[in-house]
């Protein structure tokens, strides 16, 4: 319809060929990313490890392809969840106002209230360390920010011509929430899960890194980063690799959202 | 010397893909002291001119060539700091939207004294004893208050009046108007009128007054300039201009002012049935709580409104901003709850074309998809029935049929509220209501808009429930015509009645504004 | 006045709400404290002593009240695993984190304040694009990543600092700030990079409407009309951001200890979350949910003062 910005696609062919990378150790990755080598303890970069080999010798190609899968299933489940949640809260809170709309909104101020990663950091000490506690953590602790957006701009869709026609033309609510109004916020969703996407990969980043995300020997990008502190000038390619792989994947998609939100005037 | 010369001036604007002309060749003077109009529709170019004049344009997107002189001196050829010396002391500037012109966050005496600020070496108790004056010289009462006050607390011709207050606060020669009264209703728009006339003649202001509205320019301009798509169509005396145009387009932009005309209409034919009664309808808002615990109060917005429309007619409501035109539109169709009273209609889905033609058809659908929209809700027809339907339709608007596939944004402001009366006319309703269905129109759409409404009306024996500030709209077109003020109906009758005998001296008021010559 | 009184009330509505929130996750979730505090081995009389004594066989809201009250007195409650007060272990370490957190958020000012006004008064620019560029990248930068970088730049090449060589404020206040400075960067900078993108495009949004044409139509320079009209309404969508970035900081700290191996509050959470030791565990959420609550408070009532036009209802 309209055309996007070239931040938009710069943004769209970083995070594509990234996502590539990580879909691909899904099935297959050069070595297994477990397998300890003792011979190849630090070993530096070569043809046969492009990216070396860490502590006990595992080839870290490999690992960060295995290690990014388990962050994108983590990072999918909780925008999923997460936006899921806030979409449904969201539309009910600002189409319909009232009380309804009162008591939801304090509860996500409350739930605001908490620092994403820390309440993740309690559901885990409370429930254990694992990816769905993980997901269910993070995917709730990221609800309130989606409810907001998506209130705001039901709120302000609420009033506009075309609701109040829709309303005349005999719509029923549920139609005039989903089939009139959400498709015309969607550049404002994509946006919101794009970043909600980001905050995802970044936190449970954090969350393996302290230790408490994906468990050991499993490879995860975040604790790799942290095994790789202890050879910080040794072998610095230990945490650039896993680092990068990170950022390019969160700039990715940071570049596709602003391109987006500047596309569209 | 002339205060203000104009020689081929033309604007370009070079961001899109191709550079785009929006004003060729415009020359003119503007002598001191005279006030001098600038006529046009939309996209003729007359607010860019004024910006342009104003040095508001110097742009890396804009080409500006041909000279803007000021007594003999190119501003085209100044530098910034130059032109920064002219803005505000020789040249002052209002603008069309006096709510979004001044800065939200600064007091008014703040912005009324920035010129002063500026281009004078006065002290703060001067530039305060200076805005004060100005103040009361454009008619505001309470300048104490108002002088401590931010924006939002005023109303819209207040808001108007603190803009021109700041813009002659340095007593320019050159007041530029851009449609200055636009936004306001239309009782102020007249005081606003002679507000400029009286600044005029009393500091030897000149004024360039943009509008779109023809009656107001003649009722304050010595001459006018008509201009269309970037070119002057005709120059001369306001009078003159009025009386005998010379170009084409002049006699049809003067031919589609509404005036206390009234359209041919067929005589009604006696005991009709009626389509909407409304009965001692009274409405009321909630009142924001003053204190954290107190009971809420409401707002009566609607005081025992009682009429009936008949089958086939126009009846017509008129009244200015927040009179609670609106609430009753909205009371009527069942979306105010909050009210008493009866209202007895056999409609089922009771509809209505909105003002803003433009937000009120959804940005992501065909107009094809939005009239069949209350089909698919409310009938069980086939697609084959409802395809024929908006065939049907799309004729009796007079849109060709090619445009079904396109989508709002695709459509010009006629084309989309010719639409919306068809999308309100899909479940062939007994009556529709109409809110001001053709003041954000041009002119001479506007005429169109209003007599292909008539055809309708004699074609499909709907009746129209018609909401307008502009009684000469009203009278064209209506067989009735209510007055409302504050919520009350303070003087109904025929259109006739109302115009020859008005009763109410509110009405007299309207009647005046609007350029009636009883 | 009344609009502070009116938020104070929401203010101290949402404290309660999160409280109890706080109060119910850590007594329904994770079973017995009495059998967690003795272990399996316990025998049943000292386990209903011990249950007695921590008041578990009174009703639920009543242990909620009692709890509240003891934790507005400032009695956080007693560790676990180390059995002494939480509230002293808390405060012996809070120093360091307000420290490192203070520091951060006012890197985040310094920063971001000149770099978005610059970029937004050269928007479309070369300049711009190179602020823009800069920052769409150190968003993407985790601090516990940039923290490792710094760490190896700063600390092992450049010897700037002893990575892992924390000194207290007591030792020596010069060492402790000049070591504190190198996380709260790391803290700050994905931080101060949004900020510039908010306040830029906060600043490009008021530069668009009509009220800066108005004022360049009385002869006011663009410097003027940045700084005299533009800047205070831009303030106002960056001042909601700077009080969330808030939380993000503090989140960001505990972490960035680990990094940088800061004794801090973030070190007792991880070591209490590893341990199960609950009250602990609970008094530092409930504190950092205080926080952002009374500064997003404070937030409210600066945006108050800024906008003039701000409705009671929230």
């Amino acid at each position: 319809m309209k055309r996007l910005s070239i931040t938009f696609w710069i943004g769209a062919v970083l995070a594509g060929s990234i996502l590539l990378f990580f879909l691909i150790g899904c099935f297959w990755t050069p070595y297994d990313p477990q397998a300890m080598n003792a011979s190849m303890k630090l070993a530096g970069i070569s043809i046969a490890h492009p990216m070396g080999c860490d502590a006990f010798g595992r080839d870290v190609l490999s690992r960060v392809m295995d290690g990014g899968t388990s962050t994108l299933l983590v990072a999918c489940g909780t925008v999923l969840l997460g936006a899921g949640l806030g979409i449904v809260i969201g539309a009910i809170s600002g189409y319909f106002g009232g009380l309804a709309d009162t008591i939801l909104m304090r509860i996500a101020d409350a739930l605001l209230a908490f620092p994403s990663v820390l309440l993740a950091l309690v559901v885990i000490a409370l429930l254990g360390t694992g990816e769905i506690n993980v997901i269910l953590s993070l995917g709730i602790a990221f609800a309130p920010s989606f409810a907001r957006v998506v209130r705001g701009e039901f709120l302000r869709s609420r009033y506009l011509g075309y609701v109040q026609a829709a309303r005349l033309a005999g719509a029923s609510h549920a139609r005039i929430l989903f089939v009139h109004i959400l498709p015309n916020i969607r550049s404002v969703l994509i946006s919101a899960v794009l970043i909600g996407f980001n905050n995802a990969v970044l936190s449970e980043a954090a969350l393996s890194y302290l230790g408490i995300g994906v468990q050991p020997p499993q490879a995860s990008l975040g604790s790799m980063l942290a095994e790789s502190q202890t050879y910080l000038l040794t072998a610095p390619s230990l945490c650039i690799f896993p680092g990068v792989a990170l950022i390019l994947l969160v700039l990715g998609f940071g570049l596709m959202g602003d391109g987006l939100s500047t596309g569209r005037k | 010397m002339s205060l203000l010369k104009l020689c081929n001036l033309s604007i370009t604007f070079l961001d899109g893909k191709e550079p785009e002309t929006v004003v060729q060749n415009l020359s003119m003077t503007i002598e001191a002291g005279e006030k001098v109009g600038l006529v046009g529709e939309s996209g003729s170019g007359k607010t860019i001119s004024a910006l342009a004049i104003a040095g508001l344009l110097k742009r890396k997107d804009v080409r500006i060539e041909g000279q803007i002189l000021l007594d003999g001196r190119d501003l085209l050829a100044c530098t910034d700091r130059e032109i920064r010396e002219v803005q505000g002391k020789e040249i002052g500037m209002i603008f069309q939207e006096p709510m979004t012109s001044l800065n939200p966050s600064r007091t008014i005496g703040w912005q009324v004294e920035e010129a002063l600020r500026l281009h004078t070496n006065l002290n703060a108790e001067e530039r305060r004893a200076r805005a004060m004056e100005a103040l009361r010289e454009v008619e505001l009462t309470d300048t104490e208050r108002i002088y401590h006050t931010y924006p939002h607390a005023l109303s819209g011709g207040q808001r108007q009046r603190v803009m021109i207050a700041a813009a002659m606060i340095c007593r320019p020669r050159l007041l530029l108007a851009d449609e200055p009264t636009t936004a306001l209703d239309v009782t102020v728009q007249k005081q606003m009128i002679a507000l400029l006339h009286k600044l005029s003649e009393t500091h030897g202001t000149a004024i360039l007054f943009i509008s779109h509205d023809l009656a107001l320019v003649r009722t304050l301009c010595d001459r006018m300039l008509v201009l269309r798509q970037g070119k002057t169509v005709e120059e001369g005396a306001t009078e003159q201009i009025f009386t005998a145009p010379q170009k084409e387009y002049t006699k049809e932009l003067l031919a589609a002012v509404p005036k206390f005309e009234r359209f041919p209409r067929p005589l009604p034919q006696e005991d009709r049935e009626s389509v909407l009664q409304v009965s001692d309808l009274c409405a009321y808002y909630p009142m924001e709580s003053r204190k954290l615990f107190q009971k809420k109060q409401k707002k009566q917005v609607l005081h025992h409104i009682s009429f009936a429309i008949q089958q086939g007619e126009i009846v017509g409501l008129v009244g200015e901003s927040g009179c609670g035109k609106t609430t009753l539109a909205k009371a009527i169709l069942g979306l105010h709850r909050d009210d008493t009273g009866e209202i007895t209609h056999r409609t089922e889905h009771p509809q209505m074309v909105f003002q803003d033609a433009g937000s009120s058809l959804n940005p992501s659908k065909t107009v094809e998809w939005i009239l069949q929209e209350p089909l698919r809700n409310v009938t069980s027809m086939s697609a084959q029935e409802m395809q024929e339907r908006v065939t049907q339709m799309l004729q009796l608007v007079q849109l060709k049929d090619t445009l079904r596939k396109r989508y709002p944004w695709q459509l010009s402001g006629g084309q989309r509220q010719r639409v919306c009366i068809a999308a309100a006319l899909m479940l062939q309703p007994e009556f529709l209501i109409a809110d001001e269905p053709v003041s954000a129109l041009d002119v001479t759409v506007q005429k169109q808009i209003l007599l292909m409404l008539q055809d309708i009306v004699q074609k499909t024996k709907v009746s129209i429930f018609m909401i307008s500030h502009d009684l000469r709209v009203v009278y064209q077109m209506c067989d009735h015509v209510l007055v409302m003020k504050d919520g009350l109906i303070v003087e109904s009758g025929t259109a006739e009645e109302i115009y020859r005998h008005p009763k109410h001296s509110y009405t007299k008021a309207l009647l005046e504004s609007a350029g009636a010559s009883t | 006045m009344k609009y502070a009184g009116k938020k104070l009330v929401s203010l101290l509505m949402t404290l309660l709400f999160v409280s109890f929130l706080v109060f119910w996750a850590f007594a329904v979730i994770p079973g017995d404290p009495a059998l967690a505090q003795l272990g399996t081995n316990a025998t049943p009389e000292r386990l209903e002593a011990l249950r007695e004594e921590m008041g578990l066989n009174v009703p639920f809201l009543q242990r909620y009240m009692r709890w509240l009250l003891h934790f507005c007195k400032g009695d956080l409650g007693q560790s676990y695993s180390y059995h002494i007060p939480v509230s002293d272990m808390i405060l012996e370490k809070l120093p360091i984190s307000l420290c490192m957190t203070g520091m951060a958020f006012v890197m985040v000012l310094l920063i971001s304040i000149p770099l978005g006004i610059l970029s937004a008064k050269h928007r479309g620019g070369k300049l711009d694009t190179v602020i823009c560029a800069g920052n769409q990248v150190l968003m993407s930068v985790p601090p516990f990543f940039s923290g490792i970088l710094i760490t190896l730049l700063f600390g092992m090449v450049l010897h700037w600092f002893t990575p892992g060589g924390f000194v207290s404020m007591q030792q020596n206040p010069a060492g402790f700030f000049g070591y504190l400075l190198f996380p709260a960067f790391a803290i700050a900078l994905p931080k101060a990079a949004m900020a510039v993108k908010t306040l830029r495009s906060a600043l490009v949004t008021e530069l668009g409407k009509d009220y800066p044409r108005t004022a360049y139509s009385r002869g006011n320079t663009r410097n003027q009309v940045l700084y005299g009209h533009v800047l205070k309404n831009a303030m106002i969508p960056v001042l909601t951001f700077f009080g969330m970035a808030l939380s993000d900081i503090l989140t960001g700290s505990i972490i960035i200890e680990q990094v940088f191996g800061i004794p801090g509050i973030g070190r007792i959470l991880l070591t209490s979350i590893m341990n199960r030791d609950y009250p602990v565990v609970e008094a530092i959420i409930m504190l950092m949910a205080i926080t952002v609550i009374v500064v997003n408070f404070l937030v409210d009532l600066l945006y108050r003062k800024l906008d003039p036009q701000i409705h009671v209802e929230t």
